[in-house]
């Protein structure tokens, strides 16, 4: 498993994460109304935790990182310029959304702000996938680097969402606590699900984009399926169970059974963030380029 | 100094001696695990049988010495985030260390390996076609330094002319996709581009 890109690791799944939970939860208030809104109150603050986190992390890969306002100066032709740009637009959105939704002077402006961000969000992880899209990489220059990153960011997004309503409404009491979830629920367990699926479809077909050998004898599949075996699988076995549990914990909130919903919630996201990192690091290690 | 310099590789007549890396890495003063010239050992074959049932071996070796081709369309200049990394007027790929980020994106995308990044400057770097040296009349260090004479430069329409397009030979890869300014003589064992049939023995050098 790679070592030297953790930073990207982490730089990339949290933004993606980042990106999934506001569009999901966004999406979520739209179909829950105000019941959503008071569960996932915090949506876009969390959102911006995470995304800042990443992009702390994603200095941590550069050799100059005090030269990084370069970093946008070739839009016309570089993805990961325009990677950079989306990211920090949506990041920025996510300040204006945050400081909207505080400010009553600025409340006016929130809806209009969160549908910018959100398009920014999904901008960011397109740009993302389109950075390893690189056609002297085979194994990444394939659809099923955007199902990965695009799966990444629904299941971990809906996920962390899902954490974030049983934390609130655990700490809701009285009147408050009965509050309807199953929209709320629902509407994140779709996400999921769709997250789930986008990552069945892209590990078989990233195995399969990765099967040219270069002129040193490597394949992108070979590596990981070798050296990485039981990584992989355990990839597999971590996002499967991670959305198992969290079905769980959407089950009983529906039911009304608010115990443990907090650590079973936060359980789900580790266990599937914990397997996502794992996909990461295969995905890395599937940088094998053609010729010399 | 050429309008348009690139550079001509004899596969026939190169033994592989490597003595054009070691004078890039001198002239350029170059640390440890930076390589901007290196030399790609393609070996390959076994035993045959023959119609008559006896056995008979088609082994073959060759070596290609590549640095960085300067190529048309370089994807290390398209993908650089920053613009650092560029072609000067003469076309020669060069990469501005007061913009360079370090981010690894051109190493990740140059199918020849060709930027190499400098942890101790924290920028990558890569070979210059020795400029400064073209400025004053001489050759680059590598092809100075070539004992067989098998590494050549030149004005790239000449080469052209002499020695045709970039061929598609292994372990390179398609010329289409960077259009490099480099011309390859093939000798008599060389592989078709992407062939199965060898493969390079010295990764770790290269």
């Amino acid at each position: 498993m790679s070592s030297t890109e953790w930073p990207l690791v982490v730089f990339t799944i949290l933004v993606q994460m980042s990106v999934g939970l506001l569009i999901v939860s966004e999406l979520a208030c739209v179909v829950g109304g105000t019941a959503a809104h008071s569960l996932l109150k915090y949506r876009e603050s969390c959102s911006l935790a995470l995304g800042l986190v990443g992009l702390a992390f994603s200095f941590a890969h550069l050799g100059t990182p005090a030269h990084s306002p370069f970093a946008i100066f070739n839009l016309g032709h570089s993805w990961l310029s325009r990677e950079i740009f989306c990211t920090s637009a949506f990041l920025g959105c996510l300040v204006a959304l945050t400081i909207a939704r505080r400010m009553p002077a600025f409340a006016a402006f929130a809806p209009l702000v969160a549908v910018v961000a959100g398009v920014a969000g999904v901008a960011s992880v397109f740009a993302m996938s389109k950075v390893y899209m690189l056609v002297t990489v085979p194994a990444w220059n394939s659809p099923a680097t955007v199902l990965n990153f695009a799966g990444a960011a629904l299941l971990l997004g809906a996920l962390a969402a899902g954490l974030l309503a049983c934390l609130r409404w655990s700490a809701m009491s009285g009147e408050a606590a009965r509050v309807p979830v199953v929209r709320t629920m629902g509407v994140l367990l779709i996400f999921a699900a769709l997250g789930l699926v986008a990552k069945f479809i892209e590990i078989p077909l990233s195995l399969f984009a990765g099967l040219p050998t270069n002129a040193r004898g490597v394949s992108a599949t070979t590596i990981v399926l070798t050296n990485g075996l039981g990584a992989y699988v355990l990839q597999v076995v971590l996002l499967i169970v991670g959305t198992a549990l969290f079905v769980h914990v959407a089950n009983a909130a529906t039911r009304g059974n608010r115990s443990l919903l907090p650590v079973l919630g936060a359980c789900a996201l580790l266990i599937a963030l914990a397997g996502e990192v794992l996909g990461r690091l295969a995905f890395f290690d599937m940088h094998v380029l053609i010729g010399l | 100094m050429f309008k348009r310099p690139a550079f001509h590789i004899d596969v026939a007549t190169c033994t592989g001696c490597k003595t054009c890396m070691i004078a890039c890495k001198d002239k350029n003063d170059l640390p440890a695990g930076v390589r901007w010239r290196r030399v790609s050992e393609y070996t390959g074959g076994g035993w045959v049988q023959r119609a008559d049932n006896t056995l008979t071996q088609d082994v073959f070796a060759y070596y290609v010495s590549i640095a960085c081709n300067h190529c048309e369309e370089p994807i290390c200049v398209s993908v650089c985030p920053t613009t650092a990394m560029h072609k000067d007027e003469s076309g020669i790929v060069l990469v501005d260390t007061t913009k360079c980020i370090g981010c690894n994106y051109c190493a990740w995308a140059c199918p020849y390996r060709a930027p190499q990044f400098n942890a101790e400057a924290g920028v990558m770097s890569k070979c210059n076609f020795c400029i400064d040296y073209q400025k004053e009349g001489k050759p680059p260090a590598c092809v100075a330094a070539c004992p067989t004479r098998s590494l050549t430069f030149g004005e790239s329409d000449d080469l052209k002319k002499q020695f045709g397009d970039s061929v598609a030979m292994a372990p390179l890869p398609d010329p289409a996709i960077t259009k490099p300014n480099l011309f390859v003589t093939p000798g008599r064992t060389a592989k078709p581009m992407s062939s199965a049939s060898g493969m390079i023995r010295n990764p770790e050098e290269v």
